[in-house]
């Protein structure tokens, strides 16, 4: 045969394109491999009717699984006995969720980079040298000693693995296609990296590097004036006036010097906005005469969702409520007798132990008289299409010390706060069980029973609020609370001296606790959990008060409330943060100084009645005013590059310009003259309609709440078109309903309990993880508007039809 | 007869085999069935385009376009109704272009007259 030279050109072209759309280049996906029809992207279009009945043959299963898909395809899961059915659960929520299960292990590993490539780096080495890695070993090593929570957390991963077994590539989740990678199978420890990831977004703040520099600048007692331990108003999560009926074990004695300092950092303060409210009523003050509970636990929202919801059925549990993907049971639910759920506790559990070393070498540091043994652990980060990496870590009996001289990386903001030399202590890395919480709440029959499943309970402290049909309620800030000096872990400590480190911890059954109160409920909003008469310290400083007040007082007014009067306290825009100050603003502009539009916007705000809505212009004068204010009182003295500090905190702030019209504060340093308190809410009133007049124009709808604060919910990981679109909502971090422009209310539930449970709740994504999905986001708009969709929970027997669209049944493959 | 031939086997192998192997079989389609070098990048890429465009329809309707109105973001289109017009486009454009090419190589291998 004799060829054309033609011939070969044509085959090379043709080889040079096939390779060229099957390799990932840069950003994009494989093109053709990704648009195939039959492989790719494509078969991710799930269509809007749902196959009513199917079959599925599964190994692993010991009986017959029947799942129920309601109309929002939420699944409710009944099986014959708890290993099948936390099997089930895990099956289910990876063929939901299995991508959203892939990357937030690995992000919480530190193995980012392996799919994402180098632009991970930093993020995963992070996530190591913080110790996610010690923490998730520690959890998995402790609940393998408790036979019961391995078999449901073995079933579980044997479910999730089941369903991949299952999957072919054309059946990859999206994101999967778009990143090019396999999902792999899962291992009982990266549930407890879910977990510990829940500490990390929750438990991780720490201002100590900052307020130990702000202390060396300006000494003990202005620190102690503008940082005070217990705040200038407060309304504590356990009613003032409750007595404590435990004898107190002997808390340390401050030792004597106890402040360190460093330099050499940005700065970066802690983010207010990961907030929660939670309240439950007694049936005295209810219309059922049965408790009512209500729950919305406010985070970084993304899509998918960051909740799932599922009811579980098996002999001894019938549960309904959401958890995270990776967690096997109901974290937030009910069940025929009981409701809890749960808000965060910014308690001290995380502290800096400067270290000294013995020599360069670095193989010893000092504890009292002693030289201990550093121990290096190596981390080894794959990295696509780039080399591996390995790093050293060193670890000492406190913890990991996270960067040592030169290892920490300038421009990565989350590493800011973290002062160089020290060893990081952290309740993420304690041994602990706290599945077995939830194991035993899900089966819950009254307040006994949840006092029990709350001692094994250890991160990331939580307000667990709980109701019964016996007509209880309760609440308790729960979670191991180290036993601490009174400001213990406020600064920087030293970790050659044994007098400060954690003393062992607060007993368990001697957190703060109230069980049916004389005024008729209880709540929470992440302030204080205990005015200072509870003999134990557990922090300095928790988010502001405002809040919790409004949840109290509106429930304090509340007689024979409904479902309906929660759901309105659930989406309630009123601040007390603008009660507090607007009154005091107003009256120290000097009108004198305002022109045309400036008075105009004075007009309209003084007019305010202090809520956030969306249709309202206040709110973003408001907001972007006292920003503006606290900013131009305190940075002036606190914002030095070279010693980074955090600012005095709102409560400190509303204190100075409610009593002290002279204070030294008021004065811009930088500047020669000295300005009064007039002055600088008058400048800081005029910058602010400047700013607002340069983003909006002239002052008309476009200044509306709705649209200034710009909401919306993210992918995951910021896929441009998976997200939703902006939503027009009011809500401020002050107000109850504390929508942000990316935080809020990631789940609102409220239960009726009585003969019937009755409940209602939804979140802003929907049940599947798949952008091609009609149920990816289809609880938004509801969520939005602030309805809520009603529950579905069915007690007994077969579940209603109507209710039902459709059921798979998992049968076991012999 | 040759469009025939591809849109057939292609949609075979298809449904067991990654994207790439419509090359093969389009280039054995052309070495054995095709008469000139334009009828063969022709009806290769007709074939693949027409494949791909049918088998995407009908996933797309069921689906109301819902994803690949998203999926034009990610590439860069703005948020919009109908971009799920120029993803079907861009994605049959793209199995057709393989298509042709394949076709047409697989007749530049045959014994020339």
């Amino acid at each position: 045969m004799k060829f054309n030279l033609s011939s070969f050109f044509y085959l090379f072209l043709t080889l040079a394109i096939l390779f060229l759309l099957n390799t990932k280049i840069g950003p994009l996906p494989p093109l053709a491999k990704f648009l195939d029809p039959f492989n790719g992207f494509w078969q991710q279009a799930e269509p809007r009717k749902i196959t009513t009945e199917s079959t599925l043959n599964i190994k692993g299963l010991a009986g017959k699984v029947n799942i129920y898909f309601d109309e929002n395809r939420i699944p409710h899961i009944e099986a014959e006995n708890e290993e099948d059915l936390y099997f089930a659960q895990g099956f289910i929520v990876a063929r939901d969720r299995l991508w959203q299960l892939d990357f937030q292990s690995r992000f919480a590993a530190g193995r980012l980079s392996e799919v994402i490539g180098e632009k991970a780096i930093d993020l995963d080495k992070y996530n190591r040298r913080m110790g996610m890695g010690f923490g998730a070993r520690n959890m998995e090593a402790f609940v393998k000693k408790d036979s019961k929570m391995s078999m449901v957390l073995n079933a579980y991963t044997a479910g999730i693995n089941a369903y991949i077994s299952t999957l072919k590539p054309k059946d990859y989740p999206i994101e999967f296609k778009l990143l090019d990678y396999k999902p792999e199978n899962w291992k009982p420890i990266n549930s407890a990296y879910l977990l510990k990831l829940m500490s990390a977004t929750l438990a991780a703040a720490s201002n100590d590097f900052y307020l130990s520099n702000a202390l060396s600048k300006f000494g003990p007692e202005v620190i102690k004036d503008l940082f005070p331990n217990y705040p200038f108003r407060e309304d504590p999560i356990i009613p003032t006036g409750t007595t404590w009926d435990f004898d107190p074990v002997s808390v340390p004695k401050v030792p004597e010097d106890v402040s360190l300092t460093t330099t050499g950092i940005k700065l970066n303060p802690k983010e207010e906005g990961l907030g929660s409210n939670n309240w439950a009523m007694s049936g005295s003050k209810t219309s059922t005469g049965y408790p009512l509970l209500a729950n919305d636990p406010h985070l970084e929202m993304t899509l998918p969702a960051i909740w799932y919801q599922n009811q579980l059925t098996a002999p001894g549990i019938n549960v309904y409520g959401v958890t995270i993907p990776g967690s096997p049971g109901v974290i937030i639910g009910f069940n025929k007798d009981v409701a809890w759920g749960v808000t965060n506790v910014g308690s001290d559990v995380l502290d800096w132990y400067k270290i000294t070393f013995k020599d360069d070498s670095k193989s010893e540091y000092l504890v009292g008289k002693e030289w201990k043994k550093v121990k290096k652990v190596v981390e080894v980060i794959k990295v696509r299409g780039q080399a591996t990496i390995s790093e050293t870590v060193l670890y000492t009996h406190h913890g990991p010390i996270v960067y040592v001289e030169g290892e920490k990386p300038s421009g990565f903001a989350k590493s800011n706060n973290i002062p160089v030399g020290y060893a990081l202590k952290w309740i993420a890395h304690q041994p602990s069980n706290d599945i077995k919480t939830f194991y035993e709440l899900n089966r819950a029959k009254n307040h006994a029973d949840y006092k029990a499943a709350l001692l094994h309970y250890v991160a990331p402290a939580q307000n667990f609020i709980f109701a019964s049909k016996e007509n209880d309620i309760a609440i308790t800030p729960n979670g191991y609370f180290p036993l601490k000096w009174k400001g213990q872990g406020k600064f920087l400590l030293d970790g050659s001296n044994p007098a400060h480190e954690w003393q062992g911890r607060v007993p368990a059954d001697q957190n703060p606790t109230v069980k049916n109160p004389q005024r008729g409920f209880v709540s929470s909003a992440n302030q204080f959990s205990a005015d200072t008469t509870y003999p134990y310290y557990l922090h300095w400083e928790f988010t502001g008060y405002e809040r919790g007040a409004r949840i109290n007082r509106q429930l304090a007014n509340m007689e024979k409330a409904t479902v309906e009067d929660f759901r309105q306290l659930q989406n309630d825009n009123y601040s007390i943060h603008a009660e507090n100050i607007k009154e005091v603003l107003i009256k120290n502009v000097d009108v004198s100084a305002l022109d045309a539009r400036e008075k105009k916007a004075l007009a309209i705000i003084n007019n305010w009645t202090y809520r956030y809505d969306a249709k309202e212009i206040s709110p973003s004068i408001f907001e972007w005013w006292h920003k503006r204010l606290a900013s131009g009182i305190w940075e002036d003295e606190f914002s030095d590059a070279k010693n980074p500090m955090v600012i005095p905190s709102r409560d400190r702030t509303v204190q100075l310009l409610l009593t002290d019209d002279t204070s030294k504060w008021y004065d811009n340093i930088k500047t020669s003259a000295i300005e009064t308190k007039g002055d600088i809410v008058t400048t800081t009133f005029k910058e602010t309609i400047d700013s607002l007049f340069k983003t909006y124009g002239e002052i008309s709808a476009k200044w509306e709440w709705g649209n200034v604060k710009g909401t919306n919910v993210a992918h995951l990981a910021k896929i441009s078109g998976f997200g939703t679109k902006t939503l027009y909502t009011g809500g401020s971090k002050t107000a109850v309903n504390a929508i942000s422009q990316t935080t809020g209310p990631s789940w609102k539930m409220i239960v009726s309990l009585g003969d019937k449970v009755e409940a209602y709740g939804l979140f802003p994504g929907g049940e599947s993880g798949n952008p091609g999905s009609f149920y990816y986001d289809n609880l938004v708009e509801n969520w939005a508007g602030g309805k809520l969709n009603s529950l579905y929970f069915y007690e007994k027997g077969k579940p209603d039809a109507k209710r039902i669209k459709q059921t798979i049944s998992l049968i076991s493959k012999k | 007869m040759l469009l025939l031939i591809i849109i057939v086997s292609c949609f075979i192998a298809q449904s067991f085999l990654p994207w790439w192997i419509i090359a093969p079989i389009c280039l054995m389609a052309g070495f054995f069935f095709s008469t000139s070098k334009k009828q063969a990048f022709w009806n290769g890429f007709a074939g693949v385009f027409i494949l791909w465009i049918g088998k995407i329809l009908s996933l797309s309707l069921p689906n109301e376009h819902l994803l690949a109105n998203k999926v034009g973001q990610v590439f860069m289109l703005p948020a919009s109704d109908t971009n799920w017009l120029v993803m079907i486009f861009a994605s049959s454009l793209i199995g057709g272009i393989v298509g042709g090419l394949s076709t047409l190589t697989g007749n530049s291998f045959r014994k020339t007259s």
